[in-house]
């Protein structure tokens, strides 16, 4: 049965609805700036209505049924998988924009210059050698280049060292992340358990996936209460998430020594073992998260695993920090693909690459420069002596690359001593091993079969025996039909550098541009709107004032009805 | 699409900083006067410039090599001009010493002038350029040639031995040692892979023939000189012999000449070879200051057309309008 005083009612519930929509306003626009947060908006409805003999159904005014926020949860998803692939890049953008500066070419002091320098010093030589300034110029064009290879070599090093060190810090960030998910999400379950929309704390949770994500790929999925489960992707047995207040989580530790362990005579065990010197959570601040662990290498993956280990850092811990042991690396080891993590690991690898080129470059002119200055002029070491040597010892040869390529010391001190005749005592104006070296220039070998462990009598053996005939007194080229020039060896090395940069640019910039369109769809659907919510405002301050005129309505005829029918 | 304030102002970001992006290439296009500056501006140009680069100190070098070598030989054309003339000489002397009115008196002058031509014939052979003595071969830090006397006080040419072994009297196996370093040719590379052998050396002046050297033709014809029963043999078998090493001069001349010429036209080809590959490497990585300027000053009209849009566009919202 309705009457004045239940429409009374009505007015008063609904002014309550646009007191609570006025709010809801006043809470986004206080809230249009804060990263993360999704409009929200009140959801009416009408209240139950009664029913009245004869006329029907007669309304019972409005009920603020709850609270939601305006998000699209496919766009989520979509942003997340491209802000894993575009901190891949950009962290590959950064990298490789700084070994191009370590490489500094094209410019006239970089390897290059120094290559065209030191060919030509031996040029000059060849019709000059009496003449000691020609001498000292060679002796100081080949230290410069020596000394550049070994800078580059030591700067790439260098890069190497930073990109552990930023593992270590991304691990550290992403823990810390791992541990802020872990309670918001608590808090979500708890409010939603209570029967009530956690809009702004689910905000701060998608907040916090979208950072995770930069940095490595994730997978999530809604369950109840508003729960997530969050993975790795790829990843179907490691948690992130608790998800109901009882699933194992798993943690990041920072891998930061790989030690081989080895019997007392210093050979490798059988099978071979090695120790993990691995912190907690990344956090190196306190050296108590410091943990040992020991694992043994039993199959030839293992040993991939271990070297996967070696460029990743990352290894997968129990929520406490700790491993378990005996530890399986195929499990343990984290090898993420996209996102920061990956980008830097990917980056490690070729920056080892590019070490690697730097070897085999090292070792080429070493190499193959010592083969003409010292093969057949006369005993080796009493009569005739290496060009490049490998340490201070000037007999040191076997094994030069660009950590320790040197000029040898005997030659710097006294240019004399290099060797430019056929023999000893070919006379002072020989210049015919000069004129040789002069001509590795344009000599094709094959540098792409030097590694990092190619000794001088493998080279001599193996690399250099088809170019290199040894049983003249100067070493003769046989052809130069195959192989690759010392110089267009190191130009293709920075012509792939350019590419891979190049590429991390352009992927870079596409993803910008793909990011940005979906972040606009985002903030097209959840952002605050100032004249929408302006609008709404107005709209909402005249329901109200409207309703405000119910009531005094309502009054005015409770007013005829108590004070105007009886006087 | 719903358009809300913060669509504005990231886009409006976005696009701003695309813009001095490209502002900043095209500007550092411009002050650098190149087309990129690390590899990754054109992977494929710079690998192109670094080639041409190479390439081009690489021919500066042989160009170079050439000039030092043009400059050699043409030393080298003086000398044997001088060692022709001073042989002609000789003969003539010769010649007339078959004259049969001539005396003991004028053989005796004659005798006197050929020996002082010996001794002028050594010095030719000491020739030296840029500290080097030209017909030295490998030992061109040493006088190739010693001027002695004989027993009878005649000038006698020999070679000016290097005691290696440090023994005295030099052994015989120095001497060898000496004679073959001298006897070696040099070379020079005057383009990729081409070596060109440029000098004359003492041996291949002296030795006129196989087995026959010039220095025992200088004693024989001194020593017929004064011995008055020998006398015929200077105009007869020693003239021949001059003939011949005078023959031997002028071949060697010839080859000079001839590589005289080979080294002008290489030098030529060279230069143009050089001039070439400059202009591929300024067609590979110079800009055009014209285009670039366009470009530029498209760009800065761009940038401030977007700042005063935006200006404009960011600033009101219906707040202002209310009341």
């Amino acid at each position: 049965m309705s009457g004045l005083f239940s429409t009374l009612n009505i007015s008063k519930g609904a002014m309550f609805a646009q007191q609570q929509q006025v709010n809801v306003t006043s809470h986004n626009i206080a809230n249009a700036g804060t990263a993360g947060f999704s409009r929200q908006h009140l959801v009416l409805q009408t209240g139950r209505p009664q029913t009245v003999t004869g006329a029907g159904q007669i309304g019972s005014g409005v009920v603020v049924s709850e609270i939601q926020r305006a998000r699209n949860i496919f766009l989520d998803y979509q942003i997340r998988k491209e802000s894993s692939h575009k901190g891949n890049y950009e962290v590959r953008e950064q990298y490789l924009g700084e070994i191009e500066s370590v490489f500094n070419e094209p410019s006239d002091t970089g390897i290059s210059k120094l290559m065209s320098k030191f060919f030509d010093g031996w040029q000059t030589l060849s019709t000059n050698s009496e003449k000691s300034d020609a001498r000292t110029v060679v002796g100081q064009t080949a230290k410069s280049l020596a000394d550049e290879i070994k800078h580059t070599y030591d700067k790439l090093n260098a890069i190497k060292d930073n990109s552990k060190s930023e593992i270590q810090q991304s691990l550290f960030d992403i823990n810390s992340i791992i541990d802020s998910l872990n309670s918001v999400n608590q808090e979500i379950i708890t409010v939603t358990v209570a029967g009530n929309n956690p809009n702004d704390l689910m905000d701060r949770r998608d907040l916090l996936l979208d950072e995770l994500s930069t940095k490595f790929g994730i997978s999530t999925k809604n369950t109840t209460y508003n729960s997530m489960i969050l993975k790795p992707e790829g990843l179907d047995n490691v948690n992130l998430l608790d998800t109901n207040g009882s699933t194992d989580i798993k943690k990041i530790g920072f891998v930061n020594e790989i030690n081989e362990l080895k019997n007392a005579d210093g050979t490798s065990k059988s099978p071979q073992e090695f120790e993990l010197v691995y912190y907690k959570n990344g956090d190196m601040t306190s050296e108590a998260n410091k943990l040992t662990t020991v694992v043994t290498i039993n199959t030839p993956e293992d040993l991939k695993n271990l070297e996967t280990l070696e460029k990743s850092r990352a290894i997968w811990t129990n929520e406490d920090g700790t491993v378990a042991t005996p530890l399986n690396l195929g499990e343990a080891v984290f090898k993420p693909t996209t996102g920061a993590l990956g980008g830097i690991m990917s980056i490690y690898k070729d920056t080892d690459d590019y070490i690697g080129q730097l070897n085999s470059l090292a070792k080429a002119i070493a190499y193959s420069v010592n083969a003409i200055h010292m093969e057949g002029y006369g005993t080796v070491p009493t009569d005739s002596i290496p060009f490049f040597v490998g340490s201070d010892n000037p007999l040191d040869y076997e094994n030069i690359d660009a950590s320790n390529i040197k000029i040898n010391d005997s030659i710097l001190k006294d240019p004399m001593k290099i060797q430019t005749g056929e023999s000893k005592t070919s006379g002072s104006t020989d210049g015919k091993r000069a004129l040789a070296i002069a001509g590795l220039r344009d000599l094709g070998m094959n540098i792409q079969d030097i590694n990092n462990s190619t000794t001088y009598t493998d080279f001599k053996t193996t690399v250099a025996a088809t170019q290199f005939d040894f049983t003249k007194t100067i070493p003769g080229r046989i052809t130069s039909a195959s192989g690759m020039k010392i110089e267009a060896f190191y130009k293709n090395s920075i012509n792939k550098l350019g590419v891979q940069s190049q590429e991390a640019q352009r992927i870079v910039k596409n993803q910008e541009t793909l990011l940005e369109g979906l972040v606009a769809r985002r903030t097209s659907i959840s952002g605050v709107s100032m004249d929408e919510e302006m609008v709404n405002l107005v709209q909402f301050q005249h329901a109200y004032q409207a309703n405000a005129k119910m009531i005094s309505t309502v009054d005015e005829l409770l007013d005829v009805v108590i004070n105007g029918l009886k006087r | 699409m719903r358009i809300t304030n913060s669509m504005l102002t990231t886009s409006f970001l976005g696009d701003m900083s695309r813009n001095l992006t490209n502002m900043q290439t095209i500007q550092k296009q411009m002050t650098s006067g190149k087309e990129f500056s690390r590899p990754s501006d054109n992977p494929f140009k710079v690998a192109r410039s670094m080639q041409m680069y190479s390439e081009i100190n690489a021919n500066k070098q042989y160009n170079s090599n050439i000039k030092d070598t043009i400059n050699w030989m043409d030393t080298t054309d003086a000398a044997l001009g001088q060692a022709t003339n001073t042989l002609q000489r000789i003969r003539e002397l010769m010649v007339s010493a078959g004259n049969a009115a001539y005396g003991s008196g004028e053989l005796s002058a004659i005798k006197d002038e050929i020996n002082e031509k010996v001794a002028e014939f050594g010095q030719i052979l000491n020739t030296s350029f840029d500290g080097k003595y030209i017909f030295g071969g490998n030992e061109g830090t040493n006088k190739p040639i010693a001027t002695g006397k004989d027993g009878a006080g005649n000038n006698v040419l020999d070679y000016n031995y290097m005691n290696y072994s440090g023994t005295v009297p030099i052994t015989a196996g120095d001497k060898a040692t000496y004679i073959n370093n001298i006897n070696q040719s040099l070379e020079v590379e005057i383009s990729v892979g081409v070596n060109v052998e440029y000098n004359v050396n003492a041996t291949q002046v002296l030795n006129y023939e196989s087995g026959k050297d010039m220095s025992s033709l200088f004693s024989n014809i001194i020593n017929h000189l004064g011995d008055p029963t020998q006398k015929g043999q200077v105009t007869g078998d020693d003239l021949k012999e001059m003939d011949k090493a005078i023959n031997n001069l002028l071949s060697l001349s010839s080859k000079v000449g001839s590589m005289q010429n080979r080294m002008e036209s290489a030098k030529d080809l060279n230069e143009s070879q050089n001039f070439n590959m400059t202009e591929i490497l300024a067609a590979n990585e110079d800009i055009d200051i014209v285009e670039k300027s366009m470009e530029y000053a498209t760009m800065q009209t761009i940038y401030l057309a977007s700042l005063q849009t935006s200006a404009k566009v960011i600033q009101p919202t219906l707040i202002e309008y209310l009341r």
